[in-house]
């Protein structure tokens, strides 16, 4: 570190150095100009120094340990700062710097690369993060007592090489938000399970003035979650096939699951043709908000709208229902534990003292508090809350197994940017045939 | 060294005030230009420590990966749009505001020219975005234009004409305003003289102000080609390189290479291609510019 | 006379829609930045029906708002008076020299390369090398800052130097004035124009910058600049637009009292490499 301190320094006294040498035997209205502008700079190399060491800036960090906690959620900074500060509380000797940058996973990639791992980080289990576990950048949590508390069903999906890489705190669940106040209003009473009482709801909106659907197409990144929850409601006994096809680059548009990707797609379309004007135009911000100010009954997707839908319309009733299947009996949804998952770097100089926050993270105390704060059912032991939005979908669904993990956990994030493009050309050019054929090239050439 | 020794004392003084700016060049341009040309023979993911060298095999990809051929024609067609709108915007700005604009109102138009380039980049994308979500549709609907009707955003065929006009929107500014200083200096007096001679404004217009102004069409050139050619933060503010993929520039599959597609390699080697195809550009513009120049003189 | 009438009617309600076409979007901003999430929601471009300050609270109230404040001040100054002195110097070096000596017309080439280089392709080695040398600070993005502007001002001001006639310089050492004496006493002053372009365009590259800070300042909230925390009311599914303008507000108006400040010399200023006398 002091080497490092030292280079920097020297850096930036090499640039007023310059200065002083180019301007030092001048005249009058030359020297104003190199007084003012070395003092300048003298200022501010010790600034930047100040700002170097530690977090001076903050001020009571004094003889601290300081942990750098690098959230990735945008939307859970306040619950996190909360449960921050209680720690810090009961753990006078520990900081937690949480920081939360937009661009998060560029960010993250990029200080991985530099091998600079923040000490604690959240992160979502996917192909990406196991490619970061082989790299050797994440810690094996399997013997610190950190996974007590998280219930099997959770670390079971996300071992890796038989170990514990990634605490998890909270379930994602996906599927359709409806605005139960348009429901009623609408005059439908009970929900449809099936995809053809689905439609005919959809009719029934129609003819009261309500658009039945809120789509966005304009990301692929929301275009790839909507495909999530239509293969797991749509592929039956094909999903298996599919997935591994998909993930190990193997697909052919000719097997025996193309037709079920083509009676999905006719789904999505049928959906699209429910939907508001300009499915293309309309990003993921304006549907939130539109669906939020009751524009339309339902819009797909997953646990992460929550916040954003309420905080446009604290007011709204809304809650979450699978999509349903062709029968009743095969419904499913779609859902992963760890939504929220806390991991630690390998070669962190705090790492006992990481261990010792995200162990108490995932306490049943620490663990009601965040469910209850930020409404995801839990993925730890003995927490049982579960918010209203959810409690169906939780307790007929997730509890029950029938759901299926997100598709999209096993697949490349080039994948996924792939098959949210081919997505998007379904709803374009509408040809559910030519759909298959699509995301075939989608998974094998990326 | 036989410069060196050659050099006067005056010379190595000018000499001594390269060092610095050079070494800071070398650190934080040269060198990290060193390890991405470095990267483009490996087959690195842009995460790992370690990396295996692969040849020319990320150079051969590129001609042969369709995506990276269609982001390459894009920013050709972007920037060619791009350079021909703003330079003629820009100019006829200028010869308005020069020859036909009050002076009393010239202050006006110009600073509401120039001020689109104060606001950040996430400023204009958000609220232009809005716009384009929001308003143009239902003027479009109202007008019966059947390819305003939705967003232009979120079709292929018309996603890349709202990335240009924004970035008109906003990057008309600093070239006007060189066109405008320009042409300030244009000495007055040869006006008199042609008008003399009975001229047509038209041909005072292409005979003086064209030829006086051609140094400065070339600098307000150069930085509008640049920004056309490395075009990054406006598609990723409005599309993002969608719809389909269809508004994908150079810059912005780089980007997605290296850290969505985790190909770091390719997209080293593509970053390398592209800054050849530009010094071959820029070498060639300085050419023909130093020869524009000379014929002036 | 009679046929200039139309010309100018014609030339004023085209400007006057380019006037619009810049004028609503600002008024956008303004409005909603004064405006509550649920009037933003209900109606987008509606003026704001109270004037709404809980925003401008909000945004002040985060711990490091202050921090943010300082440091884009504090980057963005420091970088540009460092640049506004050392690329008038190097440009001065290359001009007089490049035509007798490789060094400086290599010099010259290379310097302006980097005007075209994609900067996505540098963003990972450019983290990889602030890490290993301790720079991931302030003082790291004014140094990569004070590298990057290199390009556009070398290219500015060698073309501007070539219109400063070398007499002035040479009567000045007839005078007995040293190298560095007659640049800061003749030349400088006479480059001041182009001094005054190009801070004013690191200015508002540096101070709206975004990218280059993500990377490199994002260890510590109290490292960030203003748009950073901008940015930051984006999460992937929605924006709260309300605080991000309000935020922005922040962030033009020192940029419109430094328009305001320097108009005289944007017009003179950016007269750019273009004054051939």
């Amino acid at each position: 570190m002091k080497m490092k301190k030292a280079i920097a320094a020297v850096l930036t006294l090499a640039i007023s150095g310059t200065l002083f040498t180019g301007c030092a035997v001048t005249s009058d209205s030359a020297s104003t100009t190199s007084g003012t502008a070395s003092g300048t700079v003298s200022t501010a190399a010790s600034a930047t120094s100040a700002a170097t060491s530690a977090a001076a800036s903050t001020g009571d960090t004094a003889g601290k340990t300081v942990i750098e906690f690098f959230n990735q959620k945008t939307e859970i900074v306040d619950i996190l700062q909360n449960l921050i500060s209680e720690y810090e509380k009961e753990n006078p000797t520990i900081s937690i710097e949480l920081t939360t940058p937009t661009d998060a996973t560029t960010v993250l990639t990029s200080r991985m690369a530099s091998d600079d791992t923040p000490d604690i980080f959240t992160q979502w289990p996917s192909s990406t993060f196991f490619s970061e576990v082989d790299s050797g950048y994440v810690m094996d949590l399997t013997d610190t007592g950190i996974m007590d508390n998280v219930s099997d069903v959770a670390k079971n999906q996300w071992k890796h090489n038989g170990k514990d890489y990634a605490a998890e705190i909270s379930y994602n669940c996906s599927g359709i938000w409806y605005n139960k106040d348009l429901f009623t209003k609408a005059g439908i009473t009970t929900l449809p399970t099936t995809w053809d009482e689905l439609m005919k709801d959809c009719e029934t909106f129609k003819a009261a003035g309500i658009t039945p659907f809120e789509v966005s197409a304009k990301e692929t990144s929301i275009t790839d979650r909507q495909l999530q929850v239509f293969l797991a409601s749509c592929m039956g006994d094909n999903y298996q096939t599919f997935e591994d096809a998909a993930s190990g680059k193997t697909m052919d548009s000719k097997a025996s699951y193309a037709s079920s990707l083509q009676s999905m797609a006719s789904k999505m379309l049928q959906m699209i043709s429910y939907a508001q004007s300009d499915v293309a135009g309309t990003d993921q911000d304006s549907a939130t908000a539109d669906f939020a100010s009751g524009k339309a009954a339902m819009m797909i997707g997953g646990s992460w709208l929550l916040a954003s839908v309420t905080s446009a319309n604290p007011d709204i009733n809304m809650a979450m229902m699978p999509i349903p299947g062709d029968t009743a009996a095969d419904t499913n949804t779609c859902a992963y534990p760890g939504d929220m998952t806390l991991c630690i770097a390998a070669k962190s100089d705090v790492q006992k003292e990481a261990v010792a926050f995200v162990k108490w993270m995932t306490d049943k105390t620490q663990a009601t508090e965040y469910a209850k704060a930020e409404g995801n059912p839990s993925c730890i032991n003995g927490v049982d809350y579960v918010a209203d939005q959810f409690k169906d979908l939780y307790d007929n669904y997730v509890t029950t197994g029938k759901f299926i993990l997100n598709p999209d956990c096993t697949w490349s994030s080039a994948q996924q940017g792939a098959a949210g493009a081919a997505v998007q050309q379904l709803y374009y050019d509408q040809d559910a045939n030519a759909f298959a054929e699509n995301l075939t090239s989608a998974f094998n050439d990326n | 060294m036989k410069t060196k020794n050659k050099m006067t004392r005056k010379e190595k003084i000018l000499l001594s005030w390269t060092i610095i700016p050079l070494a800071l060049y070398t650190l934080f341009f040269i060198v990290p230009v060193a390890m991405g040309i470095n990267y483009s023979f490996t087959d690195w993911n842009g995460l790992t420590q370690t990396y295996n060298y692969n040849g020319i095999a990320n150079f051969i990809s590129l001609f042969t990966s369709k995506r990276i051929l269609n982001s390459l024609a894009f920013t050709g067609k972007y920037t060619f749009f791009l350079v021909i709108i703003i330079m003629f915007l820009a100019m006829l700005f200028t010869i308005l505001l020069t020859y036909v604009v009050s002076t009393r109102l010239r202050t006006f138009f110009r600073s509401v020219i120039f001020f689109p380039v104060v606001l950040s980049l996430v400023t204009v994308g958000l609220v232009w975005n809005q716009i384009m979500y929001r308003v143009l549709p239902q003027l479009g609907q109202m007008l019966g234009i059947g390819w305003l009707s939705s967003n232009i955003l979120g079709d292929p065929k018309t996603a890349m004409w709202g990335v240009i006009f924004v970035n008109v929107w906003q990057g008309v500014a600093v070239p006007f305003v060189i066109l405008l200083a320009g042409i300030q200096n244009v000495p007055t007096d040869l006006y008199e003289a042609a008008k003399i001679d009975g001229a047509t404004p038209f041909k005072l217009f292409t005979k003086i102000t064209i030829p006086f102004l051609i140094p400065t069409i070339n600098v307000a050139f150069v930085m509008v080609l640049k920004s056309g050619i490395t075009v990054f933060d406006y598609i990723q503010a409005m599309t993002a390189g969608g719809p389909m993929r269809s508004t994908e520039s150079a810059g912005v599959l780089i980007y997605e290479l290296a850290f969505t597609d985790s190909k770091a390699g390719q997209a080293s080697a593509y970053a390398f291609l592209l800054l050849i195809i530009i010094a071959l550009i820029s070498v060639l513009q300085m050419k023909v510019s130093s020869k524009v120049e000379v014929g002036q003189l | 006379m009679k046929k200039k009438i139309p010309v100018k009617v014609i030339t004023y309600i085209f400007l006057a829609f380019i006037a619009i076409l810049v004028i609503f979007p600002i008024y956008v901003t303004f409005a909603t930045a004064f405006k509550t999430t649920e009037e933003s929601t209900k109606n987008f471009f509606s003026w704001p029906q109270n004037i709404y300050i809980g925003n401008f609270v909000k945004v002040m109230a985060d711990a490091h708002f202050w921090d943010y404040i300082k440091n884009s001040f504090l980057i963005t100054v420091i970088s540009v008076v460092v640049t506004g002195i050392m690329i008038p110097m190097v440009s001065f070096s290359i001009a007089r020299l490049m035509r007798k000596y490789k060094y400086f017309k290599i010099l010259y080439f290379v310097f302006v390369l980097s005007l075209f280089a994609p900067f996505q392709v540098l963003m990972v080695p450019l983290t990889q090398l602030c890490t290993k040398l301790g720079l991931m600070n302030q003082a790291g993005i004014i140094l990569i800052y004070c590298a990057f502007a290199l390009g556009q001002g070398v290219f500015l001001f060698v073309g501007y130097y070539k219109s400063i006639p070398v007499e002035l310089e040479e009567a000045a050492v007839i005078d007995g004035c040293t190298t560095t004496q007659t640049f800061f006493k003749i030349v400088f002053p006479l480059a001041k124009p182009m001094t005054m372009t190009v801070i004013i365009l690191n200015t508002l590259w540096i101070w709206n910058d975004f990218l280059l800070p993500l990377l490199i300042l994002n260890k510590s909230a109290s490292n960030w600049t203003l748009p950073l925390y901008q940015y930051n009311f984006k999460s992937a599914y929605t924006f709260d637009y309300n605080l991000a303008f309000a935020s922005f507000m922040f962030s033009i108006v020192p940029m419109i009292i430094m328009y305001i400040c320097l108009q005289k010399n944007i017009i003179e200023g950016l007269t750019a490499g273009a004054v051939k006398s």
